[in-house]
Order: C-alpha cells, then sequence, then structure tokens
C-alpha cells in the first residue's frame, strides 16, 4: 500500500513538475580568490504555472538522452552566465589594518525557477516567475 | 475710416490670440514623482572587475574558470559601490602621542539585476572582465522598487 502510495506520488510529480527546476548560487571569494561555491540545482517539487522568460540559447545538445537534471547538473558551469542578470545579491566586507587587509565578497543568486528545451542542438533556458 | 479701424482691431485681437498661445508656459509634471527624478538620462556604469587563479586546483583549466567567477564577484561588487554607495567606519588610536592602530571597514550591501559582462580577458594569472549596467530613474523604479 505504502509503495503503491510513494510510486503514485513520484508519477504525478514527473507528470506536472517534470520540467521545471530550481537554480541557485553562491559563491565567496577572498582577496580576489574563490574560496567556497554552492551550485545548486534541483527539480521542482510543486507545480507553477508563471511567467516565461527566455534567458539564453546555448549550443547544448542532449545526444545522450541523458535525463535532464543530470545533464544541467554535468553543464552547470554553461549554464551559469545566463542566471547572472536576474537577482544578483552581494554582501562585501572589505577590512584594512595597518599590515594587512582582508577582502571578502559574497555572491548570491537567488533561487529562480527554469525550465529548459531542447531544439535543433540548441538548449534554451527559461526563466518562470 | 471705420472699416480700417474694425480691421485693425481684428488684426490685433488675433495677434494677441497667436501670441497668448505661443508665450504658454510649460505645464507642470502632473506626477509628483517624476518632479523628483530626471527620467530621461539614462547613464552607463562600467567597471573592470579582477580575479586571481589559484594555486591549488585539479587543472590549469579550473583556475582560470574560478580566477573568472572572481572577477566577476569583483565587478559586481564594484557595481554595488557605484549604485547603492559603500558605508565606511574607520577607527585610529592613538598611544603616548603615536598611532598604534588604524582599521578602516568597507562594507557594501546590493542587489543588482541586468549587468552584462563585455569583455574578458586573462593573463598572468589574473582574469579581468569588463562589465556594464544602464541604468536611469525610470530602470531604478521598474526594477526595484516593489
Amino acid at each position: 500500500m505504502a509503495r503503491t502510495f510513494c510510486l503514485l506520488v513520484g508519477l504525478a510529480q514527473l507528470l506536472y513538475c517534470g520540467d521545471v527546476f530550481w537554480f541557485s548560487y553562491k559563491i565567496v571569494t577572498v582577496n580576489s580568490v574563490v574560496i567556497h561555491e554552492e551550485k545548486n540545482i534541483a527539480l521542482a517539487m510543486i507545480p507553477y504555472e508563471g511567467k516565461k522568460q527566455i534567458l539564453c540559447e546555448l549550443p547544448l545538445q542532449n545526444s545522450a538522452n541523458l535525463p535532464k537534471e543530470v545533464f544541467l547538473r554535468k553543464h552547470y558551469d554553461t549554464i551559469l552566465p545566463c542566471f547572472y542578470p536576474l537577482s544578483t545579491r552581494l554582501l562585501s566586507h572589505n577590512e584594512q589594518h595597518i599590515r594587512h587587509g582582508n577582502d571578502r565578497i559574497e555572491l548570491v543568486i537567488e533561487p529562480v525557477r527554469f525550465t529548459v528545451d531542447f531544439k535543433d542542438e540548441f538548449a534554451t533556458i527559461n526563466a518562470i516567475r | 475710416m471705420n472699416r480700417w479701424f474694425m480691421t485693425l482691431l481684428a488684426s490685433l485681437g488675433l495677434l494677441l490670440i497667436v501670441s497668448g498661445c505661443s508665450a504658454k508656459k510649460d505645464e507642470p509634471p502632473k506626477n509628483p514623482k517624476d518632479a523628483m527624478y530626471d527620467f530621461s538620462n539614462e547613464k552607463s556604469f562600467v567597471v573592470y572587475g579582477e580575479g586571481i587563479a589559484p594555486v591549488h586546483t585539479v587543472s590549469p583549466a579550473q583556475a582560470v574558470a574560478l580566477a573568472k567567477r572572481a572577477a566577476i564577484t569583483d565587478g559586481y561588487r564594484q557595481l554595488g559601490e557605484k549604485l547603492y554607495g559603500v558605508k565606511i567606519n574607520s577607527t585610529d588610536t592613538v598611544k603616548d602621542a603615536m598611532l598604534k592602530d588604524s582599521r578602516v571597514t568597507a562594507q557594501v550591501n546590493a542587489l543588482i539585476k541586468d549587468a552584462a559582462v563585455t569583455d574578458a580577458t586573462f593573463k598572468d594569472g589574473l582574469y579581468s572582465v569588463r562589465m556594464e549596467i544602464t541604468m536611469s530613474a525610470r530602470r531604478w523604479q521598474e526594477l526595484f522598487a516593489y
């Protein structure tokens, strides 16, 4: 019974939210060197009907027919620049002493829903808001 | 004579109406916010962000990729400085007429949208990116006033 219920939930999620993903990113640099990076891509759990906004078209092809989530994780570095123009929050703290200085910057791309469509050797990334 | 006088009067009247229309002063803006901001001026902010390639990486390509990200982050910080300003705190400690300690802290807290990387170079372990954002009072209201 429980197994069937779980299967039903999984199936419903695949049917209704299979194509919508969450994207977020965080980077911390100290003295111009990257010391921490967080790359997040996750499948959306709740269906969401919002306005689509084309972010970019990339020359990417899912020739190996990988699941979309796996494909996106694999090409995270390629799709990252598409998300910079969205809401990017920044916190910088620069401390200068007599003999030394410490310059720390935290940059966060806030979580955003997005979809990816493959067509003619191109992948189109759309933000959903 | 009477006809001449009437024509003169009519001409003067017409002149008065026309000159009255042309001398009409500019109406003040209806929206009080329009009076506060200059909506016509767009201004481009250009910054050059710099990032250093870390030493201990898996491959040189990874070092370049990380340097690029550090450069973009630095560029965003500089854009934040221009758009939002910098909060500065400074403390100097003097003891026996001698400077013992001096600290300057600069903080930036910003939310940036629609900035673009327009150029990038990598030379001698230093990645440099040129970043640009175009801003006007109207654009500012569209993006951030909510």
